[in-house]
């Protein structure tokens, strides 16, 4: 780049300045809820609130083991890998079917999937909930997982579309001239080479079935509730337990986090992917 | 001939049962409310209860006199465009910062990951701790800018809830527009620096055609996401004060979940589901892809 002068460098400080600005703004209520979470009922109330502090496990003692965390989180986690696997089974084959296909109405199949991504869980719950009640599955986990489809399989379909477009189908024929099913050769051939592709994909399903707040807060009762619609324990009355409710922002949102994090590389991929053409 | 109507038809399997999976899972509740739109039922058991009463759900979801529906549509569209455009501005000024080469950058876009990724039901919860008076906010804002805002007041909660909005998805739109800005081809920038071109001019004709259809993907799909949007405002605000806050979304449950009005809600639903088709036609026409396949 340019040699460096002292014109320039006085020039950029400000440039720099400004950026770590805006990241500490950012990212400042992420580290603040953290710190909260450490805090005793006393420290939280105190105005202005204190910055160097005795941390304590309280609040997260009482989410464990007064609130259940361990039940609602193996739901969570039961849900959103149950979901994911299953929309990937499914929307794999759909996906390379959609990419590969020269039928005419290919554009508005494609259009119709996309569509059912846009739906709004709060409008359609109303109606899984009586679905769910003629079925008896209410409060139950089976029903989170198949309804959460409705929203993960589109999203699946989308984001490997794009991947399965440039994808030679020179390697799937070969194979099926070695007399291999084209579904056969998929799983043997595409699957492992766009292996990368599925991991990206996998983090945007697994965090949207993670997340899904609507369906877990409106078709369960206890048995089944998930980490995101635990919010309303931390309701007492008008009060909210703040130390509680930091400490379990904080573990719901733990894993998703960390999953983000350690598949970078992916998560940055997957939000450029179908924008632009590689 | 034959060889290619057999390839097609293999294609066909292939996609068909997940196609139909995502159909039935989308038009049996459609079609749902469509059936409830036309009747008065309760929430237990409605097949049980359900009176068909024709259009008096959809006369009254239009010309109830609070006209709330229509109050609920406007805010729907100040949250979404309002939240929208300032996350667009701030995403694209902090990546075309990140992309002058700023130490530190890959650690920046790496941990900006974290917002984007939380429970949205989680964050509006937080936040709205954080709003709270005397909380680390009023805190801030008195400390800094010698501001004293009530978050919650009615001239302030949509801007409280539209910054709750912009501060989680501001970073998404910062990694993908730098992931994009780094993947530009380099070839331009030298042809333009030979040619004399300012930085500027090479941000505006260069970098900026250059990330469009990112920026033109992340608007639509924003857009739609926060017409979408409940979980988030349901925790934070609950539609309030009073319904300051009541979005579309926040609406279609106060009248299922908290009024128990059943018909109303279902025609509510299909309303939004009406506007978010017609948002999102209007925009993939307005907004042209310049790349067309």
């Amino acid at each position: 780049m340019k040699p460096f002068t002292v014109s320039r460098a006085i020039r950029e400080v400000p440039l720099y300045l400004i950026t770590y600005l805006f990241f500490v703004i950012f990212m400042f209520p992420y580290f603040y809820m953290i710190l909260s979470s450490f805090k005793t009922p006393l420290q939280l109330m105190a105005y202005p609130p204190t910055w160097i502090f005795q941390p304590t496990l309280e609040n997260y003692i009482k989410v464990i083991f007064d609130k259940n965390f361990f039940l609602y989180a193996k739901n969570s986690a039961v849900v959103a890998v149950v979901n994911t696997v299953l929309a990937f089974v499914i929307a794999i084959p759909a996906a390379y079917g959609l990419a590969k296909t020269s039928s005419r109405h290919k554009g508005q199949i494609t259009y119709l999937v996309l569509f059912c991504q846009m739906i709004p869980p709060i409008a359609v719950v109303i109606s899984f909930f009586i679905i769910a009640q003629m079925l008896g599955l209410i409060d139950t986990l089976s029903s989170l997982i198949i309804f959460e489809l409705l929203w993960t399989i589109p999203l699946a379909v989308w984001l490997l579309r794009g991947y399965f477009i440039n994808f030679p189908t020179a390697l799937t024929e070969s194979a099926q001239v070695d007399g291999a099913s084209l579904f056969q050769a998929i799983l043997k051939i595409v699957v492992p080479m766009v292996a990368p592709a599925i991991l990206a994909t996998s983090i945007f399903v697994f965090i949207r079935a993670w997340n899904d707040f609507v369906l877990a807060f409106f078709i369960t009762v206890m048995k089944a509730r998930t980490l995101p619609t635990t919010i309303d324990f931390y309701l007492v009355y008008t009060q909210i337990e703040w130390g509680l409710m930091f400490a379990a922002a904080t573990l719901t949102t733990l894993p998703i986090v960390i999953f983000a994090i350690l598949n970078r590389r992916y998560f940055v991929r997957g939000g450029t992917m179908g924008a632009i053409k590689e | 001939m034959n060889r290619v109507s057999g390839i097609e038809n293999e294609y066909r399997k292939l996609y068909l049962p997940g196609v139909v999976i995502v159909l039935l899972l989308c038009l049996v509740p459609i079609a749902l409310l469509l059936v409830m739109s036309f009747h008065r039922l309760s929430l237990g058991m409605p097949w049980l209860s359900a009176e068909f009463t024709g259009l008096t759900n959809w006369v009254w979801l239009f010309t109830n006199p609070n006209q709330a529906l229509f109050k609920a549509l406007g805010r729907t569209f100040l949250f979404s465009f309002g939240s929208v455009t300032f996350e667009f501005l701030f995403g694209l000024i902090i990546a075309s910062l990140l992309y002058r080469n700023i130490w530190g950058a890959n650690f920046i876009v790496t941990v900006f990951i974290i917002p984007t990724v939380l429970t949205p039901a989680m964050v509006g919860m937080v936040w709205r701790l954080y709003f709270t008076e005397n909380s680390i906010i009023d805190y801030l804002f008195n400390l800094l800018l010698h501001l004293d805002i009530n978050w919650m007041s009615l001239e302030f909660a949509m801007i409280s809830v539209i910054s709750v909005s912009v501060w989680q998805y501001t970073p998404f739109w910062v990694i993908t527009l730098y992931a994009g800005m780094k993947l530009l081809p380099r070839s331009p920038f030298e042809a333009a620096i030979v040619d004399g071109a300012s930085e500027w001019q090479r941000y505006r004709f260069i970098i900026i055609p250059g990330i469009f259809p990112i920026i033109r993907l992340l608007f639509i799909l924003r857009i739609i996401q926060n017409f979408i949007g409940f979980d988030m405002i349901y925790s934070l605000t609950g539609g309030g004060p009073g319904t300051i806050t009541e979005v579309l979304s926040i609406y279609i449950y106060r009248l299922n979940f908290f009024n128990k009005m059943v018909g109303p809600g279902a025609s509510s639903s299909l309303f939004l589901l009406m506007i978010i088709i017609m948002i999102s036609y209007f925009l993939f026409r307005v907004l042209p892809n310049e790349e067309k396949e």
